[in-house]
């Protein structure tokens, strides 16, 4: 039943037609071949080594991502002798990477999902804004990304998460951090606005109240469920 | 999977097991696998009853792991665990960002397995949960098996079970380990494809292997530790003159903290010694010179003074106000760098040696042998893992190579010293062509 390896001088088992350890053929007699499986099988399962397509995705996705700008940057500094247009590929590549590359890739969460699209909605808005005027330091009149873009962003997020709480509402937990991230994001374009321009507009104060209402709620109706969440986030 | 409850369960891992999720990444984290083959073919009914009620006695292992904004914690998961039939490489990754619960229960053919992430438990304490669970499905298949010294499914966890041992013994004032500075020989070879996983198993009659190296005046594990630093000594003389060929040959074996500190953790709490092979001339090492100088590193690193120290570094580094403050994304970065510098690194191989099972007399009616699996390491190639049971010892090679000079030297080792050696393996996940 079990044949020894001429090299190795070991019992090979029978599951195997080659020795595991030196690769050599095992010899078997024709009806030791034909006889039924021991009782005891040793064998272990085939694996479908099909290709891993997400794995080669990724792969490629970076190379090309590596390779663009690493030809953008050349092209642009040998056309102009500097560089002032190859770094929107960068950021380009990052939107696209924490937008849909991370959840394309590593099934992300939608939960997460969402706080990041929100924030990068923003980010890239600003950014917009910023290449239109081609300046960082605009006018408050100018200035609708952060004074009805970036709240809009974030008011859809807070709203979209609170949909999906209400709709999976036994395990509204699951739902209270992410969206707790949201409602304190709410006090970055505040305290921007604040420092930016000494005033903060009406709809920032909207986005900030929606925020603020919202942890009430969730304090208040979660309760315990809610703190210990809170607890389990962020002990030390 | 079946959502079964809404569990509020949680828990901090234990100190060892904090650097695991740093320090895995999209293909590697620290997962390996209990393993019994039965004499019988598996039922799968039988096993998923066993299973559902088990894991009610051991509620840490039914896990997910997720992220806080300072550490890592465990959260009782809302799924019913499941049995599967085996169909990928041993040791898969888990799928930690979907929450996919931190062990599995699968069989094939004859064998049932179980496989563990070591963020919730170690070889040691899983055998026991492997144990408890071949128990039921026992009981469930109508045969008459006592208990002996298991769990027992129908007993209540009990509170020291879920205890992080290494914080009891931690002694604030205490010597502390000091980090060691060296990087091993390595094997290398032609690496298998990304996610092959390479297993040779090879079984010994225990009596004769324990007549063997009580011959040599040493005991099992360090006469296992002398054969394999002698096997990895012969193969450094002959590769190519290059860094790596002059890096000391260094042997790293867990060591369960059990024996030396007394506890009754079903989660993880074991150390390691890295054994180093201090070559005292330039003249060739004869086996038994190897054997000599590893049996003395052996014995004076494996004390419990030493494993106190261990515990010491590991527990105040925990313990250290400026790592307790930092973001969970700061700590990831410093445990990938100390990971690297001070785990695999160290050592030109890893075994675990899990000794004799412990079981009672009746599961030899029924199991034939036990396997244990180590999952590929981060950055070493092979690992070696050693089960005894009803006078059998399995010795299980994990590799990413294709090379199987380790593997077929340390048997032919063997075998030339009158051991006889019965092969098994999973043939690179290939067909077999019978």
């Amino acid at each position: 039943m079990i044949d020894k390896c001429p090299k190795c001088n070991v019992k090979v088992d029978k599951n195997l037609t080659n020795c595991p350890l030196c690769g050599a053929y095992i010899e078997r007699e024709e009806e030791d071949i034909d006889s039924p499986i021991p009782k005891i099988n040793y064998a272990y399962p085939v694996v479908d080594k099909s290709v891993v397509w997400r794995e080669i995705a990724l792969r490629v996705v970076f190379y090309i991502c590596v390779i663009s700008i690493g030809i953008c940057f050349l092209v642009n500094f040998l056309a102009t002798e500097r560089i002032f247009w190859a770094y929107h590929i960068v950021f380009g590549w990052v939107v696209f990477w924490f937008t849909l590359g991370r959840s394309l890739f590593f099934h992300l969460d939608i939960r997460k999902q969402i706080c990041w699209y929100s924030i990068f909605a923003c980010i890239i808005c600003y950014y917009i804004q910023c290449m239109i005027y081609q300046t960082v330091h605009i006018t408050e009149a100018q200035n609708w990304a952060l004074v009805w873009a970036i709240p809009a962003f974030l008011l859809g997020g807070i709203a979209f998460l609170f949909v999906l709480m209400l709709i999976g509402y036994k395990d509204w937990v699951r739902f209270s951090m992410p969206l707790t991230s949201m409602c304190l994001v709410t006090a970055v374009p505040a305290i921007a606005s604040a420092a930016l321009y000494r005033h903060v507009h009406f709809m920032i104060y909207i986005c900030v109240g929606v925020g603020v209402i919202s942890l009430l709620l969730m304090m208040i109706i979660g309760k315990d469920k809610y703190f210990l969440e809170l607890k389990k986030k962020f002990f030390m | 999977m079946n959502r079964i409850k809404n569990t509020e369960d949680w828990f901090k891992l234990d100190n060892a097991s904090k650097i695991y999720p740093s320090t895995g990444n999209t293909r590697w984290n620290a997962v390996y696998r209990v393993c019994a083959v039965m004499k019988e073919r598996v039922d799968r009914e039988a096993l998923q009853q066993a299973l559902d009620v088990v894991i009610e006695r051991f509620p840490t292992y039914n896990v997910v792991l997720r992220k806080g904004f300072f550490w890592y914690f465990l959260q009782g998961a809302t799924i019913r665990p499941v049995v599967t039939r085996e169909k990928d490489y041993p040791c898969k990754k888990f799928d930690i960002m979907n929450r996919e619960p931190l062990f599995r229960v699968m069989y094939s053919g004859n064998r049932i397995m179980a496989e563990f992430s070591h963020c919730i438990s170690d070889g040691n304490a899983s055998t026991n949960f492997l144990n408890t669970l071949i128990l039921k499905y026992l009981h469930i298949l109508g045969k008459k098996v006592d208990r002996g010294t298991l769990l027992h499914y129908n007993d209540a966890p009990k509170e020291e079970e879920f205890e992080d041992s290494y914080s009891r013994y931690y002694d604030p004032k205490g010597e502390k380990t000091q980090f060691e500075n060296y990087g091993a020989y390595h094997l290398q070879g032609a690496k298998e494809l990304k996610g092959v996983v390479n297993v040779i198993h090879g079984e010994v009659a225990t009596d004769k292997l324990l007549a063997l190296s009580h011959s040599a005046g040493v005991s099992l594990n360090e006469y296992i530790l002398g054969v394999l630093a002698y096997v990895l000594y012969n193969k450094r003389k002959y590769d190519a003159v290059n860094k790596n060929s002059k890096r000391p040959i260094s042997v790293q074996y867990s060591v369960d903290l059990r024996h030396y500190f007394p506890s009754s953790t079903l989660r993880m709490f074991s150390g390691f010694v890295n054994t180093i092979l201090r070559e005292t001339s330039h003249k060739d090492m004869t086996f038994d010179e190897i054997l000599q100088a590893m049996v003395k590193e052996s014995r004076e690193r494996c004390t419990k003074e030493n494993f106190q120290k261990f515990i010491n570094s590991n527990f105040s580094f925990e313990r250290n106000w400026l790592i307790r403050i930092a973001p969970l994304f700061i700590k990831n970065l410093a445990m990938k760098i100390a990971y690297y510098n001070q785990a695999d690194r160290l050592s030109s191989l890893i075994i675990t040696n899990m000794g004799r099972m412990n079981v009672p007399a009746e599961f030899a009616d029924y199991i034939d042998r036990y396997e244990l699996i180590i999952g590929p390491q981060k950055y070493n190639n092979s690992t070696m893992t050693i089960c005894s049971f009803n006078n059998k010892t399995v010795f299980t090679f994990v590799k990413t190579i294709k090379s199987s000079y380790l593997e077929r030297e340390f048997f032919k080792f063997l075998q030339d010293h009158g051991v006889d050696v019965f092969t098994s393996g999973n043939n690179g996940g290939r067909k077999y062509d019978r």
